[in-house]
């Protein structure tokens, strides 16, 4: 069913206060100038197209309509109640028209251009728009970017430059594999689990240590009261004393030793001078019995006196007279003892001689060499009187010695007996102070090693226990459990620490602070992993959609190209182009340069004269217009004095080829203030009858 | 000791959705034929509005005679007890707790949800008297390795476990309650919920067997009053749409695998996307094809993103974009575009909106 405008209705538009018409096949409107033409035109644009912009048309009010018949089963009025144009309804009727029909159905006068280029009004572009599959091809493509266009699929993934859509894949991609990564370390390192165990592990460790440390702070006590035991059980091994006893044993034993080489010493001396007593008494002899005088008493004297003496004894014992008595008795002794010295000398004198030989006889057995005389024996004496008299002193000193070394025996005795509580002899003494020497020793040693423990331990006092906390302790596993326990805190804090960057990391992502909840960044993370997927995919399959189509209007791009030279080929072009020109009966579109061709030359678009031009390009939308529309159902054409610059011979052609058209069903307007133009319209439209009418604008219409 | 585990059944009032009370019938009747007296419902056995202990009590006196219901608490019924309930065969094990059915069996360490606790933590508390391979856990809580898409029905993360305490503590299985959709990886299982509550939750419904001497756990299918579908097709404007549409819902309803009698239980949701030549035609085509089908809240097919598209070039070119997308490769990543996304996008190209 043809599209036809059925009714033009205008008020107050410009100089048209009203205007109305119901068109038939072909219309022309007549109008000089100041008529309202361009006006009616323009009302026509604007009310059916929106069109307003690309015609510089003006900014004009006033009511009106116009109803198009053939879109639906009723008539359409523009302009509609849901301000759709007439290319909307157009749009859904005629899928694939290109984007500005009105170019095709509205010709303005001195605008027969198809394209915006004014050298020579038709381009590739117009042609594929016009000829091939209605641009639809381009139209799909403008919606792909150049980056796509450069893009192959290998795989299901995009290969192309890194820029626009593909950037932001990889960079998308990227962030999905980060945020993917992230995942997989929330799932390999986020765990209560570990963290508990370690903690509980401390705990553990540490009740254990703390065992081990009142099992510390118990033996450090304990230690130090054995310390305190030892240091009394050395107390009581006497030190000092024991010291004393030993420097007076020292001094005992060197004191002894002395004495030893003394009486030596002397007993050398005494030996040599063994005879000296005797010598001297020998020689004392010697020189007495060679000196002495007789004595002066008679041998009667003495025994006379102690007659009497006698005597006077027994009588007084008779007359009582004790004094008498004890004094004859006193006499009677004395005289008998001088009586018996007298004896005695005088029996020595007789012996002297035989005395004398008897001494030489002993010298010469005590000194092994005969004795020549007194002098002799007196040279022998006085050699032997330093040795004797030293051996003398020697003995003196001796004594004397011994006595002090008694004295210091008897001390040294006195305290051992202190020392050890039982009586010890000067003799045993060493040994029994090298005893208690080792057993000081041994208890110093054992100090030693009791403070050196304590002292280990490092327990101040205040800190000692003193109840048993029941498990003994070890240094090694006091060592040990501090050991672990940094161990575990270290762990526990690798951990945390682990934790606490995981964290971060996932905060960076989501945007939250440190201190949100696990539970709550989890959920945001998960939301944000989504939706970063969501965007990766939606991108990809934009791409891949978008790639695949491209290639799939590659395929199509050939076809389309065979399409323009069967559209400049096509019959409705080359008989409007032949019937229009009267001379050109070919078109062709290579390089970029449209061509026309007769039966002997081609000759370039752009070199032809602008009358020419306007007839090749007439030819062209008259041909467009058919080959889009008419193959379907043909429209309506109009035209604003299209052909005022053609000379009258070419009007001739024009108005020719217009009625031509009308002939296929198009509905033609024609507005004018050209009195030929209007003849010739008026001469082709006698033949049409009721389908041709001629409308007279006037000012006051 | 075989146990039957099942978790999120979301109980409520029994008039408003009897298909759950149903649905632990049916489990009931199923662990009886398979000679199992062991019921566990891995967390949110209540809705979180639910107070209405009374009725499950009741359940558990008659249609649940005979079967004892181990019963952890989970974040939508995290305040449940003993206290709360009279039948004899309720158990509610409010507090972690390691159970070991048989002296030959494996011990199972029961951990209801716990407010602001992990997993881990937890298992870290009773980790003395867990053998590494040689114990198993039953919790609600979620598998970080399984959060990435987000569940809409449960928004947040509850009681994570990862795998790093898994590798640490080395559970023989674990079983979990709720995420809603029946998965099952590595040694990680959910049940799922034994009725659906919502049309996301898609699919027959099955509870989980676990043999506590083995770990080993075997998924059993479990009868639902009702089972959801929610399905989107592509709609382009082929020279032979109608057809092209139909072996679409019929290929799909095929992948249900359904038989003939639970298609009364069914309820779909669907939804068209794309471009037709026909909105009224394709509408009678989709009503003709799901035909016999109960549409989710009575909605019917959503064909509000389908726009008509009369451009027979447009069609040839989408056509042989069709083509094109249905010979690539199928996609390795998750992540990455379904076909159908891609003809999507490449039909927003083609059509320009």
């Amino acid at each position: 069913m043809a599209v036809r405008i059925q009714e033009i209705q205008v008020q107050k538009w410009g100089p048209i206060s009203r205007f109305s018409l119901k068109p038939v096949l072909v219309n022309l409107i007549y109008g000089r100038n100041e008529q309202g033409k361009t006006f009616l035109v323009e009302f026509i644009l604007r009310t059916l197209f929106c069109a307003g912009k690309q015609w510089r048309m003006r900014k004009e009010t006033g009511n009106g309509r116009i109803g198009i018949s053939g879109m639906d089963r009723q008539i359409l009025f523009f302009p509609s109640k849901d301000n759709r144009s007439l290319n909307d309804f157009l749009d859904q009727k005629y899928p694939g028209l290109p984007p500005d029909p009105e170019r095709l159905l509205v010709v303005k006068g001195a605008e027969l251009d198809l394209a915006d280029d004014r050298n020579i009004g038709v381009d590739r572009e117009a042609l594929k728009r016009y000829l091939s599959s209605q641009g639809i091809l381009d139209d799909i493509e403008n919606r792909i970017s150049k980056t796509l266009l450069e893009t192959r699929i290998e795989n299901r993934r995009p290969v192309g430059p890194k820029r626009g859509e593909i950037k932001s894949l990889e960079e998308n991609q990227e962030r999905l594999k980060a945020l993917d990564a992230l995942f997989r370390r929330i799932d390999q390192e986020y765990s209560g689990g570990r963290s508990f165990l370690l903690g509980v592990r401390i705990g553990d460790l540490r009740d254990r240590f703390s065992r081990m440390e009142s099992a510390m702070r118990y033996k450090a006590f304990l230690l130090s009261n054995e310390l305190n035991g030892l240091r009394e059980k050395a107390k009581a091994l006497n030190r000092e004393l024991c010291r004393e006893i030993e420097a007076e044993l020292a001094v005992y034993q060197s004191k002894c030793g002395n004495l030893a080489g003394r009486i030596e010493k002397q007993k050398e001396a005494e030996k040599a001078s063994e005879h000296y007593p005797w010598l001297e008494k020998a020689a004392a002899f010697y020189a007495e019995t060679v000196q002495a005088p007789g004595h002066p008493l008679s041998d009667l004297f003495l025994p006379v006196c102690a007659g009497l003496f006698m005597l006077a004894s027994v009588l007084s014992i008779l007359f009582r007279q004790y004094t008498i008595f004890l004094i004859s008795l006193a006499g009677l002794f004395i005289t008998a003892f001088i009586y018996f010295l007298l004896l005695r000398r005088k029996s020595a004198g007789r012996n002297m001689r035989d005395e004398l030989a008897g001494l030489k006889t002993e010298f010469r057995k005590r000194f092994g060499r005969p004795c020549t005389g007194l002098p002799d024996m007196q040279a022998v004496l006085e050699s032997l009187k330093s040795i004797y008299h030293n051996s003398r002193f020697l003995k003196d000193e001796i004594g004397r010695e011994k006595d002090e070394t008694e004295a210091l025996r008897k001390s040294l005795e006195e305290k051992a007996k202190r020392l050890t509580g039982k009586p010890v002899s000067a003799q045993t003494l060493p040994a029994v102070l090298q005893e208690r020497e080792s057993q000081i020793q041994a208890m110093d040693e054992r100090i030693s090693r009791h403070s050196q423990d304590l002292a280990a331990l490092d327990v101040d006092p205040s800190d000692f226990m003193k109840e048993d906390p029941g498990v003994p302790y070890s240094k090694r596993e006091y060592r040990c459990l501090e050991e672990e326990i940094r161990q575990a805190e270290r762990e526990l804090a690798e951990e945390q620490q682990k934790l606490s960057s995981l964290k971060q990391a996932v905060c960076r992502e989501t945007r939250d602070e440190i201190t949100v909840s696990w539970d709550l960044l989890l959920e945001k993370f998960r939301n944000l992993r989504q939706e970063s997927a969501g965007e990766y995919r939606t991108l990809l399959a934009d791409i891949l959609g978008k790639k695949t189509v491209h290639d799939v209007l590659e395929g199509l791009r050939i076809e389309e190209e065979r399409n323009i030279r069967e559209g400049l080929g096509s019959e409705p072009v080359l008989t409007a182009l032949k019937t229009l020109t009267n001379r050109y009966d070919r078109m062709a579109y290579e390089d970029k340069r449209l061509t026309v061709s007769d039966e002997n030359n081609a000759f370039d678009f752009a070199g032809l004269s602008t009358g020419a031009k306007e007839q090749v390009l007439l030819a062209l939308r008259i041909g467009f217009a058919q080959r889009i529309f008419g193959q379907k159902e043909p429209l309506f054409l109009i035209l604003d004095d299209a052909f005022q610059y053609s000379d009258w011979q070419r009007r001739e052609r024009m108005v020719e080829a217009v009625f031509g058209l009308s002939r296929s069903g198009w509905q033609i307007f024609y507005f004018t203030m050209d009195d030929h133009i209007a003849r010739l319209f008026d001469d082709r439209g006698r033949a049409l009858g009721k389908e041709y009418i001629r409308c007279d604008l006037k000012a006051a219409d | 000791m075989k146990l039957a585990v099942t978790a999120d059944v979301h109980l409520t009032d029994g008039k408003k959705h009897p298909e759950r009370f149903h649905a632990l019938g049916y489990l009931s009747d199923r662990a009886r034929a398979e000679g199992i007296d062991q019921v566990v419902i891995a967390g949110d056995l209540f809705d979180a509005e639910s107070r209405n202990y009374a009725e499950f009590d009741e359940f558990c006196r008659t249609q649940g005679s005979g079967i004892r219901f181990i019963i952890l608490p989970g974040n939508h019924d995290l305040q449940i007890r003993q206290k709360h309930f009279t039948a004899e065969n309720i158990r509610v094990l409010a507090q972690p707790e390691i159970i070991r059915f048989e002296p030959d069996d494996l011990p199972v360490l029961f951990i209801p949800y716990l407010r602001e606790k992990g997993m881990g933590e937890v298992i870290a508390a009773h980790q003395g008297q867990l053998r590494p391979g040689g114990w198993i856990l039953a919790g609600h809580g979620e598998w970080i390795e399984g959060m990435r898409e987000p569940n809409p029905l449960e928004p947040g993360v509850y009681m994570p476990i990862g795998r790093n305490d898994v590798d640490l503590f080395q559970p023989a299985a674990v079983l979990l309650g709720h995420i809603h959709k029946p998965t099952d990886s590595d040694r990680i299982h959910y049940p799922g919920s034994p009725c659906p509550l919502h049309i996301l939750e898609t699919g027959p419904r099955r509870f989980l067997i676990l043999e506590t001497r083995t770990a080993t756990v075997e998924s059993r299918p479990l009868a639902s009053d009702v089972l959801y579908f929610n399905e989107s097709f592509l709609i382009l404007p082929v020279e032979d749409e109608a057809e092209f549409i139909r072996n679409q819902i019929v290929k799909r309803i095929e992948s249900w695998q359904m038989p003939e009698p639970d298609k009364r239980k069914i309820r779909i949701r669907v939804s068209m996307r794309g471009y037709t030549s026909d909105k009224q035609a394709l509408a009678g085509i989709v009503a003709g094809c799901l035909k016999g089908y109960s549409f989710y809240d009575d909605s019917g097919p959503d064909l509000s993103q389908v726009s008509i598209a009369e451009d027979t070039e447009r069609a040839e070119i989408a056509r042989r974009v069709l083509s094109e997308i249905r010979k690539m490769p199928k996609p390795v990543n998750p992540d990455d575009p379904k076909a159908d996304e891609i003809l999507l996008s490449a039909l927003h190209t083609i059509y320009g909106d």
